[in-house]
């Protein structure tokens, strides 16, 4: 009887197992599959796998000051919780002085490798570009009518930053 | 012989309603069937599944969760007189089980036909002790009210949420609904895109839960002291850096009628403890 039990509750986690591994096996695009599943398979897709890499031309080259960002202001932008504040979302592993970094966001590893100057920059100011259901913040707008997050100076910080990540 | 038979049929029943799902690393998590197939969650998973294991257990074990002194202070004031009609809660609801007052904690925000409104339990609380008691109303974040709440949630302990969205609730429980899907603060994230759609994944130094209300009031550790639902809220709003509202406000109220609906028959499990 003990057996049986045993038995029954080990199938029913194979069930559970076997649904959860089918339930987007046979599909398409993670988009759809993100609809479909309400978020559970997304802890299947390690967001610090293969990088998301912008397929897109679209970028900007021309820095927002006319004159290239400071590497160190851009790192304490970037750590900063009442201004960039990255880390809640994404981790880096060369900083090593703040020990509870995201997961939302891909690893900011190398990321000075994978993108160019100006696709950088268009990622900072409107990453739905590349990503269009991109839930990364847009961190500068022109218009001073609307809020921005950063000014100028501090995103063109910021991208000297980036670029040092290799 | 049947004993074990019930047991093993029990464990399918439980197989059914409470399955386990699996994270990235292969854990498995407890996770409950939402009560409506129009829930958006195909699973329910408790928050506590989202914890340290450590406060967790802490939560668990009432001589260990620091929320229980609360608890202990609402118990004592529901027997002790107040007000000018000398009557104590005890006087008419008995040791807490009477009137249904046990069960009572997991069917708010309600609708009070008297008042033409859907109100929360601390609303509730307040309007038996003026109307009851002939005391004065207690704020919302009062130690008394936090008391009050703590120990009406801890009586409904292992109760499955039941709230009622229907009839005049309908209006406030849309509204709920919009609100949690609109993107909010300068970084404009919706309440979804955080709980919803990436749940299990890190904010920082926090896993994100799927931000069910059943484990509030909380006792919250970083501040060594309990903390209402709405308060969660606005921490919620100043995380996304946007404006938090006062607990109560009408906002707020909606959107803890549409998370109860969102978490119905996921069992009560108040006062709960959090990092
Ligand atoms: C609210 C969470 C969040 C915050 C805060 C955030 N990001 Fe992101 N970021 C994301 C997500 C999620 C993506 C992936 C695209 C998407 O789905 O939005 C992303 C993508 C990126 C990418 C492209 C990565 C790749 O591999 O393609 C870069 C670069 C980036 N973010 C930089 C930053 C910087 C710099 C900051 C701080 C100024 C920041 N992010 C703050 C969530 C966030
Ligand atoms: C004079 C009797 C009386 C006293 C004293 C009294 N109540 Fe009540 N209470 C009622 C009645 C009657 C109802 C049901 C009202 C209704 O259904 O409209 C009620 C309803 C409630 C409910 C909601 C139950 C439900 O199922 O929705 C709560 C919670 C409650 N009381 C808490 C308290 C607390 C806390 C106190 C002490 C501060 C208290 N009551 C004192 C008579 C009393
Ligand atoms: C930037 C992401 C983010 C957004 C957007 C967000 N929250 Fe949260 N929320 C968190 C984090 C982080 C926690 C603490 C860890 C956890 O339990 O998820 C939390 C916790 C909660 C909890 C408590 C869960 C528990 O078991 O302790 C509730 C309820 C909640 N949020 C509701 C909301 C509501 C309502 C909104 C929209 C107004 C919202 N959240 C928006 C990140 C977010």
């Amino acid at each position: 009887m003990a057996k049986m039990q045993g038995r029954a509750s080990l199938f029913l986690w194979a069930a559970s197992l076997v649904v959860f591994s089918f339930s987007c096996a046979v599909d398409v695009s993670a988009a759809e599959c993100k609809r479909k599943t309400a978020g559970y398979y997304l802890e299947y897709m390690n967001p610090d796998g293969p990088a998301r890499l912008a397929f897109s031309l679209q970028s900007l080259p021309t820095p927002l000051t006319g004159k290239p960002g400071d590497i160190v202001r851009g790192r304490e932008v970037l750590i900063d919780r009442q201004r960039g504040d990255c880390l809640s979302c994404h981790k880096i592993s060369a900083v090593t002085t703040v020990a509870d970094q995201g997961g939302i966001g891909p690893a900011l590893d190398g990321i000075g490798s994978r993108y160019s100057e100006g696709q950088l920059r268009q990622i900072l100011v409107d990453a739905k570009v590349y990503f269009p259901d991109a839930i990364m913040p847009p961190y500068y707008k022109s218009d001073s009518s609307e809020p921005s997050i950063l000014n100028a100076a501090e995103v063109e910080d910021l991208i000297a930053y980036l670029k040092t990540l290799k | 012989m049947r004993g074990n038979l019930g047991a093993a049929l029990f464990q399918i029943a439980i197989g059914i309603f409470a399955a386990a799902v699996f994270t990235a690393d292969g854990q498995p998590r407890r996770a409950f069937a939402p009560a409506d197939p129009s829930n958006p969650l195909r699973y329910l998973i408790p928050g506590e599944e989202f914890l340290p294991p450590a406060i967790a257990a802490q939560q668990a074990d009432d001589f260990d969760n620091p929320a229980f002194a609360l608890v202990e202070t609402g118990e004592r004031a529901w027997a002790a007189p107040e007000g000018t009609l000398g009557r104590s809660c005890r006087s008419c609801h008995g040791s807490g089980n009477r009137n249904g007052v046990r069960q009572a904690a997991a069917t708010y925000p309600k609708y009070v036909s008297g008042l033409k409104e859907v109100i929360t339990l601390t609303s509730r609380i307040n309007l038996c002790r003026k109307g009851n008691l002939g005391a004065d109303v207690l704020a919302e974040d009062s130690t008394p009210m936090l008391g009050m709440t703590a120990y009406l949630r801890w009586l409904a302990r292992g109760i499955p949420e039941t709230v009622d969205n229907t009839g005049p609730a309908a209006e406030l429980f849309e509204r709920g609904r919009a609100l949690y899907q609109t993107k909010q603060g300068l970084l404009q994230l919706s309440c979804a895109q955080c709980h919803h759609e990436r749940f299990g994944q890190k904010f920082g130094g926090d896993a994100l839960s799927q931000g069910h209300p059943v484990a509030y009031p909380a006792y919250k550790t970083d501040q060594q002291r309990v903390i209402t639902l709405h308060e969660r809220f606005r921490m919620c709003n100043t995380l996304v850096r946007g404006k938090g509202q006062p607990d109560g406000s009408d906002d707020y109220i909606a959107l803890e009628l549409f998370l109860n609906w969102r978490s119905r028959n996921l069992p009560i499990t108040a006062p709960g403890v959090r990092p």
